[in-house]
């Protein structure tokens, strides 16, 4: 009797033990994930200047008229971070004839692959050439985000394929921002993480 | 991997609550035991701190007295939180908290030789062979990525029986070993047991 009782103590114990789930994410900033990749044939030392639109575009599965915007108090600091982080890197901002085109956007809909490239309609607003056209990655990379993500594309308008697809040389992905509570440092960090990843973009 | 611990467990519930109470380790035992697992090798490179969430379940018979044979399975868990770093695999770069965990179920069959048989303090060495199954997954913000595999596994152990007021215990030491097959890296780790007979 005093032998099963001992056994029955230690596999309580153990049971206890094992019960205990180990640590998980605490705070809700543990759950911010930055996601880079580029071309790694494509010499961004030979380029310079950048355009960026002044509205940053919700991918939420719909077209044409129907597109969306985030709302400004969030979209104006968020580009900002990014000229701040182009300038820092030796990039110049123009309107006309940028080598290479970033185009931020929000990610609202876990139904819609990156892949493809039709969701580039959702700057037709911007540059007529993104009404109906679209881009190609040259590289594999995650073929869809969940909602709360933040993408930012860099396409080089001049460098077409042969189904007249523009080539995405550099993508960013910011994944947790809009869940949990809003923090715009948070935003802030993980923009400067994207490109604080990306050394090749440093032009100095 | 929470539904295998609680069948381990069960099976661990089942064998105390119908077993005689008796010591039979003349013949044949089970054993109960509590495990600390030590990564090596890939193991500790994935994850570094030592398991202290463990449960090792064995049973021998005994043809000869110096021979045991039988099997034995268990359960360890290693986990670790990786601070936040970026990891960079070719033209991708990915940054976050990481937070990483195995778990290990051996699957063995087990010989082993005693060098003091019938007595109070049993020195053996002994070999196991058989599967182990392991479950790894890196969790990094909403995103996981877990492999499940089975690997050809070895094990060799040392330790000893010995006879304590009401009852019989084992230390074991164990090193368990699955070789690479495939993508999958070798695994390997070393547990030390502590447990009982009945």
């Amino acid at each position: 009797m005093k032998h099963k009782i001992f056994a029955l103590a230690l596999l309580a114990g153990i049971g206890l033990f094992l019960g205990c789930t180990v640590q998980g994410p605490e705070y809700v900033d543990e759950l911010d994930v930055v996601y880079s990749v580029y071309d790694q044939k494509y010499d961004f030392q030979n380029k310079g200047t950048y355009s960026l639109p002044d509205k940053i575009v919700k991918i939420n599965g719909k077209t044409g008229d129907e597109i969306e915007y985030i709302k400004n108090e969030y979209a104006i600091p968020t580009l900002a971070q990014i000229d701040k982080n182009m300038t820092e890197l030796g990039w110049t901002k123009v309107t006309e004839n940028p080598d290479v085109q970033i185009l931020p956007a929000a990610w609202t809909t876990t139904n819609i692959s990156i892949s493809g490239g039709y969701w580039g309609d959702y700057w037709c607003w911007w540059d007529p050439y993104y009404c109906g056209g679209g881009w190609y990655y040259p590289y594999p990379t995650y073929s869809s985000f969940t909602t709360g993500t933040m993408v930012i594309s860099m396409v080089d308008p001049n460098k077409i394929s042969t189904d007249d697809s523009r080539e995405v040389v550099w993508f960013g992905a910011i994944n947790g921002l809009f869940q949990g509570t809003y923090i715009s440092n948070r935003i802030n960090n993980a923009i400067d993480q994207a490109f604080t990843q990306s050394p090749y973009l440093n032009l100095k | 991997m929470k539904t295998i611990m609680k069948k381990i467990l069960f099976t661990l519930l089942t064998l105390v609550l119908f077993s005689t109470g008796e010591i039979k380790a003349q013949n044949s035992f089970f054993s109960l035991q509590y495990s600390m697992g030590f990564g090596m090798g890939d193991t500790k490179d994935f994850i570094s701190p030592a398991s202290f969430r463990g449960v090792g379940l064995e049973y021998r018979y005994f043809p000869e007295p110096a021979v045991g044979v039988g099997f034995e399975t268990g359960y360890n868990l290693f986990y670790e939180r990786k601070n936040y770093a970026t990891y960079t695999q070719g033209a991708e770069s990915l940054s976050g908290v990481q937070y990483r965990y195995i778990h290990f179920v051996p699957v063995l069959a087990a010989v082993d030789y005693y060098f003091i048989p019938d007595t109070k303090f049993n020195p053996f060495a002994g070999l196991g062979l058989g599967t182990l199954f392991s479950e790894k997954t890196i969790e990094m913000g909403v995103y996981n990525n877990t492999t499940d595999v089975w690997q050809f596994s070895l094990r060799p152990e040392i330790g000893v029986l010995f006879a304590a007021p009401g009852f019989d215990l084992i230390v074991a030491g164990k090193y368990f070993t699955a070789f690479k097959a495939n993508d999958n890296p070798a695994q390997n780790y070393f547990a030390i047991n502590l447990g009982i007979l009945f």
